[in-house]
């Protein structure tokens, strides 16, 4: 509860904060410490503290799990703030907006990862998306950024239509009448095809919200199009948030009903992790492969809503914590610089070595090497397969993308390290560095010790 | 808390070399890399079995997995032949410029704590951890400061091996679902042979033999080797061929037969066909190859073919063979790459029809390469004929297989046609009438001396007194046996 | 004195790493003396040796020096065997040894310091191996030595490696020689693992109870090995070229020690013959072909060194015929006087040319007689002694295995007798063309003859003693009971001779000495009347080109074995490693490529595009769902 109200207060507060402070510095602060305030307060009702006692009528349902998951986002969009918080009041004329936007974007996934009825889950969608529409236009003298909101908006109205015509469906379908997603499929051993097409709808809906094959066509061009910063904050936080919704719809609504729904989610993973990753190879652009990466790890991610297992419980949450803190950081990097292609990146090592070598961790995070936190959670995804026994062409499926995966990161790699280049000027306050520098240990620290967090998972089981 | 030191010193030594100048770099890391040589020469001297030789402390809990080294007789000798390569190594090419040469000794340096955690880990996921980490830093090694195709070739080694390692990894968790606690340690691996029926052992065989069968290279999965070891600089190709090749076949030691026992006796007979195509396809394309590089990468190819045969006839003969080669088989070629690399350094090319001659310029680089070539094709009293009468004994006696004559002989056509190769290269290089190219140089430096005269000095040792390596892997070869397979 | 056996080959070993380590500052004549010193050295030993074993009472004598291999239940200890048979060899590598290596101190006096204590290091080495091979007390120890020869040829060939066609002769010798260790290896793996032991005890103690195929397959793979070692069909070619070497080094690898290794090999292992007949006709129809076809080369060679080296392999096929046919003291006995007077036969020929200034060619010489006295009267001895005339050493030996072959198949005997009589018609065309009639060479060379030096005589009027006399330690029993000594010392290691049961007759016997020994000198004179007259000097012709070409039997090897391989083995480096095997790798990556190139096409940018596949994919979707699960 904590989480939805105080961040639709930061938005207001940030929507206003243009009058007062002039400064893009101060305002960008102001966003900093707002986002910590909001972590702050999700941590605290984590461990007990409830700021507002509020009825919801069983709308919603704050479980440790959301709001661990919650955190997790939180505090990657205090990185995001961190590391990009002046490129994003540069964006346009009046930055305040645009953390606003942002704040209520926050205040959608904190609906989405504790609804109980699918009406809340409809809201939540949809206060994640709209505001999402004009972050991507912000950019408002660039066409390629209009182009791009207006994709988006488009296509997303189609999903939208789609999301209420399934919600629509599980209504009809459930005897008793209701949204309330417990009692969906309750004693249902065998679904009827009413409620199996609600699902197929609703999952479709879904699935472009994360993106996932074959309804992830939007997002290349609009990552591409949206202002860098924009574009991450999309890639990550966003994308979780929306997935976390996925994992509590299936879950909860139709956990009992798996093998019912199993073999398209099986489906949707497979054609992501292929397009994802054999698209991404082609790509010249580093931010429109990150575009692809991002599509390509969706599919590692639906691994976790196949099994819903306790290693994929546990894994999903260390899986989009590393994703978000190597995507964002590579983002930062990428918002620096004016010509983004590969070539761009050519002997980057030799002029900012530092930059270079957390960009490396980044990727080889992203290409699920060991010691990083991305193998890490590559290992709960795949073992969450292997445990639930069946699937396994899955797996090996995933093992060829993986290693087609390395090819499209390594050639950053490559560029930064072996490849001469005149190198072009970024500018990058030490500030900036120390913080990459920081997520970077992170990324390592999740690698080596990930205990930490997988000990907070354990506390939600017990 | 030695296998700790073991691994740490390297380790530590290479994250200092980073911050260091780039001349200090290369005095520290030597100093670095005899410590290790000391710390390694401690532990094999040390009883087996005692405390000092294992560590276990809790690491990923949350994975049943823990941070456990172990160093036994197998895993000493190959520690041993780790340490000792990265010093010899050092010394060898202390001439050669790197640009950034700290970032270069760092990698070294790291890629060395790799190995040898890879070699020490009693814990399966450890091992796949260390078994990465190993192959990084090698991987920007050679891309980094290689020939000029370097990029390339390094890249597809890499992702040869990284899905290879892949396949491995989903194995490892596979076979850790189905041990008794659900974890990684090696003792309940070795305990998992009942609880996975043979045919799932037989799939579950290939995606982990994959993994090591590219790192050694069998054929056809050897393709990667000879580009990379053509592009990469000298000290890494050094290390590749010595060290890293040696981990496929300690993966199979260690990691394969004894766990999963009824696979590798189910497909015995087909990996050991394809070691023996190899070791014969691999010669005789040896016969024909120009550069001196491709050509000691294909006898390389030839000879890890006979190891991995040995392994696969489960005999104790063939065990404490090819434990032995571990050793001299490191030592031989570390030989011929020092031998390879000051040709290229005196006369700048490595092609064998535009040398000649050498032998009247360098007479002691000449004496030195034709000791080591004998080795390399084992000659009695050098190392290399203690382990492969061993291993031919052991494939002859296999009772893993019902074609175990038929592989002895066939396996023994190499014994020829390596003659053929060696001589051939020896003669075309070294004998006959100096050229232009040969005609000015001098004879070796005091520290390439140095070196191959130690290397000599190990080759000629273990081949008249083998003993004292027997003692050190003997338990080490009959406990591995005892886990695996095969009808009586 | 057994006990101290291994100073034997200590001598040796010592002297090679002296010169070896050192020969950049040891000066030329102490290289020399520390070379011929050590095997003088363990002459003595061993004669000491020799004289202790002769002793009635003795038993062989078992001196273990250290575990080499010993893994599981195999263990191979590094350890020595003295008996009859070994003491004698002993005797004929160090005393024959020491000779030559007298010799090559004057001999090879034009090298230069670092190369003079090479040689002698190379020599030492060699006669180390050769010892350790004639000593070792079970198979593996007995391979190292085995190789050890087969290296030490190897360097010797090549010894003036500057020249591409001598170290491709040593390539040669040491790849056929291979060929031959790697039959002999299986077998001794084979052995390993059916009696579970390496030594010659262990197995000829097991050997009767193992089934006779496997013990025929055993002996004709280590018959194979031997085939390699002492230059048998069809691994033969490469004696004739290790020529190339110093003549030296001809004498003493090449004819008196080294390729005697096969013989030594299957006379210590004539219990596993025995038990094997198939096997041991084998070698004696391999022996006598041999015989036949490399006295029948020797007719037309030209080359001095040639004629002897052919010449040698015949007589090692003599050797091989007497073990085929049960006649181990026979065989050895003759590898015994070939030792004494091949060698002396080499080491004059070395004195020739190294008169004749490096000339090799017997066309250009002739007339020697008068030049060089001491070499011609020694060598006339030699071709005597190798041409089978009584009462010179050759006589003997030869003799005595060609009874034995009559006793086993009397054809064996008339074949072995026509190869007699070429045998003295070569040599006597050798010794006529290259001593009488009048000099053939240029003024220079003429001017420039003259008799060796002492370093080179001695060596001469020592061996040419013990070619004449060398025969009387084998005198058939027909002339005196007992009088055969070395069938006498011999026979705790071969039991009783066949051939001395009287299988037949007294006079047959006699008949058959009589025969081979009439034609001998029949040939003899014959030779000496033609070729001192009017030598062959032209162009061979005919059925004469043939041998004088040698059958084409290199070029046979040639075209069969060596070029299909080098084909095959480029068809599999340009093909199949390239296009096939790295092909299908490459391949895989650049199908990812392609693929990534027709997806970006589903990228289109349109929005109807779009959502029209979103459609499509929902449709997929139901699809699977509603209908492919049922």
């Amino acid at each position: 509860m904590n989480a939805i109200i105080i961040s639709a207060v930061l938005g207001v507060i940030m929507m206003f904060s243009g009058i007062f402070l002039k400064k893009n510095s101060s305002i960008a602060a102001l966003a900093i410490l707002g986002i910590i305030v909001l972590l702050a307060s999700t941590m605290l009702e984590m461990s007990g503290y409830r700021f507002f006692e509020i009825d919801t009528h069983g709308m919603l349902n704050f479980e440790v799990f959301g709001l661990l998951f919650n955190c997790v986002v939180f505090a990657a969009t205090l990185a995001l703030f961190l590391l990009n918080a002046k490129d994003i009041a540069a964006i346009g004329s009046n930055p305040g907006e645009y953390f606003a936007l942002i704040f209520f974007v926050l205040c959608g996934i904190a609906i989405a990862s504790s609804f109980s009825t699918l009406l809340m889950l409809f809201i939540g969608i949809e206060i994640i998306s709209i505001p999402l529409y004009i972050l991507t236009g912000s950019d408002k003298r660039n066409l390629r950024s209009n182009e791009a909101a207006l994709k988006y908006l488009l296509m997303g109205a189609f999903s939208t239509g789609l999301m209420l015509l399934g919600i629509a469906f599980l209504y009809g379908a459930s005897e008793k009448g209701t949204f309330v997603i417990d009692q969906l499929a309750l004693g249902k051993a065998a679904a009827s095809p009413l409620m199996i097409t609600g699902l197929l709808l609703l999952t479709s809906a879904l699935a472009f919200k994360v993106s996932a094959a074959p309804f992830h066509f939007w997002a290349p061009d609009v990552y591409d199009g949206a202002p860098t910063p924009i574009t991450s904050f999309m890639a990550t936080v966003v994308k979780g948030g929306a997935f976390i919704a996925f994992i509590r719809l299936f879950g909860d609504a139709f956990g009992d009903i798996k093998p019912q729904w199993q073999i398209f989610i099986a489906l949707l993973a497979a054609a992501t992790l292929l397009i994802g990753n054999v698209t991404a190879v082609f790509q010249q652009s580093v931010k429109r492969m990150l575009a692809y990466s991002s599509v390509a790890h969706m599919g590692f991610m639906l691994f976790s809503l196949l099994t819903l297992n306790t290693l994929a419980r546990e894994g999903i949450i260390l899986y989009i914590a590393a994703y978000c803190v190597a995507t964002i950081g590579l983002f930062a990097i990428v918002a620096k610089m004016k010509d983004y292609s590969f070539e761009g990146f050519n002997g980057l090592a030799t002029h900012y070595p530092k930059l270079a070598l957390v960009a490396t961790v980044f990727l080889l995070s992203l290409a699920g090497i060991p010691l990083t936190g991305g193998f890490l959670g590559k290992y709960y995804m795949i073992a969450s397969v292997i445990q639930n026994g069946h699937f396994l062409w899955l797996v090996i499926l995933s093992l060829v993308c993986a290693a087609i995966s390395v090819y499209y990161y390594f050639r950053v790699i490559q560029a930064m390290y072996f490849k001469e280049g005149p190198g072009q000027q970024l500018e990058t306050g030490s500030g900036f560095t120390g913080w990459l520098i920081v997520l970077a240990l992170i990324v390592i620290l999740l690698g080596i010790f990930p205990q930490w967090l997988i000990d907070r998972l354990y506390i939600i089981y017990l | 808390m030695i296998p700790v030191l073991l691994i740490a010193v390297p380790l530590f030594a290479g994250l200092v070399a980073f911050m260091l100048k780039d001349g200090a770099a290369r005095g520290w890391s030597l100093f670095a890399s005899l410590v290790t040589l000391v710390i390694a020469l401690i532990a094999v001297a040390l009883p087996g079995g005692s405390a000092e030789l294992a560590v276990n402390v809790e690491w990923l809990t949350g994975l049943n997995s823990r941070f456990a080294l172990q160093l036994d007789g197998l895993a000493g000798i190959l520690c041993l032949l780790t340490a000792l390569s990265y010093p010899i190594i050092f010394i060898a090419t202390r001439g050669e410029q790197y640009k950034k040469a700290k970032n270069f000794f760092g990698l070294m340096m790291l890629s060395q704590a790799g190995m040898l955690g890879v070699f020490l880990a009693s814990d399966a996921l450890l091992f796949y951890f260390f078994w990465e980490l190993a192959l990084i830093p090698v991987y920007f090694l050679a891309s980094q400061w290689g020939g000029e195709k370097r990029i390339q070739a390094t890249f597809k080694f890499f992702v040869y091996t990284f899905l290879g390692s892949l396949m491995m990894l989903v194995a490892i968790i596979y076979i850790s679902f189905h041990t008794r606690d659900h974890s990684f340690s090696i003792a309940s691996f070795y305990g998992v042979k009942g609880m996975i029926s043979g045919t799932d052992q037989e799939w579950l065989f290939w995606l982990m033999f994959v993994a090591f069968a590219v790192k050694m290279p069998i054929f056809p999965f050897h393709t990667w080797q000879p580009d990379t070891y053509e592009q990469a600089p000298p000290a890494v190709t050094m290390v590749l061929s010595a060290i890293m090749v040696k981990m496929g076949l300690y993966g199979v030691l260690r990691w394969l037969a004894p766990v999963l026992s009824i696979g590798t006796y189910m497909w015995g007979d087909t990996v050991s066909a394809l070691c023996i195509i190899g070791m014969i396809y691999a010669s005789l394309i040896a016969i024909r190859q120009d550069d001196l590089k491709r050509f000691v990468a294909y006898s390389s190819i030839a000879h890890v073919g006979l190891m991995c045969l040995a392994i696969f006839a489960t005999t104790e003969s063939g065990m404490q063979g090819v434990m032995i080669q571990l050793f001299s088989h490191g030592v031989n070629i570390l030989g011929l790459w020092i031998v390879v690399y000051l040709i290229e350094k005196k006369y700048h090319t490595r092609k064998i029809s535009e040398l000649g001659g050498v032998a009247q310029k360098a007479p002691v680089l000449t004496t030195m390469l034709v000791i080591i070539a004998l080795a390399n094709i084992a000659l009695p009293l050098t190392n290399g004929f203690v382990g492969e009468f061993l291993m031919f004994n052991g494939i002859y006696g296999s009772k893993a297989t019902h074609y175990n004559v038929l592989f002895m002989v066939t396996a023994a056509i190499p014994i020829i046609l390596g003659a053929v190769y060696m001589l051939k290269m020896v003669q075309r290089v070294f004998y006959g009438p100096v050229n232009v190219l040969t005609e000015k140089t001098t004879d070796i430096g005091w520290n390439q001396k140095f070196v191959l005269g130690l290397i000599v000095v190990l080759i000629l040792w273990i081949g008249v007194y083998p003993e004292p390596f027997f003692q050190l892997t003997r338990s080490a070869a009959e406990s591995l046996l005892s886990k695996m397979y095969f009808k009586p | 004195m057994s006990k101290y056996i291994y100073l034997v080959p200590l001598f040796p070993l010592i002297g090679f790493l002296i010169n070896g380590l050192f020969r950049k500052r040891i000066s030329k004549p102490l290289a020399g003396l520390l070379g011929s010193g050590m095997i003088l050295a363990s002459f003595v030993l061993s004669l000491l040796i020799f004289f202790e074993v002769k002793e009635e009472n003795f038993q062989p004598a078992i001196v273990s020096l250290f575990e080499f291999i010993h893994a599981g239940s195999l263990s191979v200890p590094f350890s020595f065997l003295v008996d009859p048979l070994s003491s004698l060899f002993l005797l004929i590598i160090t005393g024959v040894g020491f000779l030559i290596h007298v010799y090559s101190t004057s001999y090879m006096h034009e090298e230069d310091g670092p190369a003079y204590a090479k040689y002698f290091c190379y020599l030492n080495l060699f006669v180390f191996s050769m010892l350790l091979l004639v000593l070792g007390s079970n198979f593996v120890i007995l391979f190292i030595g085995w190789e050890g020869v087969g290296l030490c040829s190897y360097l010797l060939i090549g010894y003036w490696f500057k020249n591409q066609e001598f170290s491709s002769a040593a390539k040669k010798a040491f790849i056929m020689n291979r060929i031959g260790d790697f039959a002999f290896l299986i077998a001794v793996f084979a052995m390993i693992n059916q009696f579970g032991s390496a030594s010659f005890a262990e197995i000829f103690q097991q050997a009767p109870k193992a089934t006779t195929g496997f013990i025929t397959m055993v002996t004709l793979l280590l018959f194979v090995g031997a085939a390699g070692k002492s230059a048998q069909i069809p691994l033969y070619t490469w004696l004739p070229d290790a020529m190339a070497g110093p003549t030296p080094v001809s004498a003493l690898i090449h004819a008196a020690t080294m390729v005697t290794a096969g013989i030594y090999m299957i006379a210590r292992s004539h219990v596993l013959y025995d038990l094997a007949p198939v096997s041991q006709t084998v070698v004696a129809i391999t022996g006598l072909a041999t015989a036949i076809l490399a006295a029948s080369i020797a007719i037309k060679q030209n080359d001095i060194k040639k004629v002897l080296a052919y010449s040698t392999v015949s007589q090692l096929g003599y050797m091989f015929l007497g073990l085929g046919v049960g006649a181990y003291t026979g065989a050895v006995f003759h590898v015994m006087t070939h030792a004494f007077f091949k060698a002396l036969l080499f080491l004059g020929a070395g004195s020739v040319i190294h008169a004749m200034g490096g000339e090799q060619d017997m066309r250009r010489m002739g007339a020697l007689k008068k030049f060089m006295p001491i070499t011609h009267i020694t060598f006339l001895l030699a071709c005597l002694a190798i041409s089978g005339v009584p009462p010179f050493s050759g006589f003997f030996s030869k003799d005595e295995i060609l009874t034995a072959a009559y006793e086993k198949n009397p054809l064996y005997y008339i074949i072995g007798v026509a190869g007699a009589m070429m045998t003295a018609f070569y040599m006597f065309r050798l010794y006529a063309t290259t001593f009488l009639g009048k000099f053939r060479g240029t003024a220079d060379q003429e001017h420039h003859l003259h008799e060796s030096p002492s370093a080179i005589t001695f060596p001469l009027i020592v061996l040419a003693i013990l070619a004449v006399i060398g025969g009387f330690a084998g005198i058939p029993e027909i002339f005196a009971k007992d009088a055969h000594l070395l069938g006498h010392f011999l026979r705790p290691v071969f039991g009783e001779p066949e051939h001395t049961a009287h299988a037949i007759p007294v006079a047959t016997e006699w008949m058959l000495m009589g025969v081979s020994a009439g034609l001998a000198i029949l040939m003899v004179i014959l030779a000496w009347n033609r070729f001192s007259r009017k030598p062959e000097l032209g162009e061979p012709a005919g059925f004469g080109k043939l041998l004088a070409n040698k059958w084409y039997v290199d070029e046979l090897y040639n075209a069969i074995i060596v070029k299909p391989l080098n084909a095959f083995a480029g068809f599999l480096n340009k093909v199949v490693e390239k296009n096939i095997i790295d092909g299908i790798v490459n391949g895989s990556g650049r199908l990812v490529q392609y693929g990534s190139r027709q997806f970006r096409y589903l990228q289109s940018g349109q929005v109807g595009g779009y959502v029209l596949l979103m459609v499509v994919g929902i449709i997929l979707l139901f699809v699977v769902q509603l209908f492919l699960r049922k």
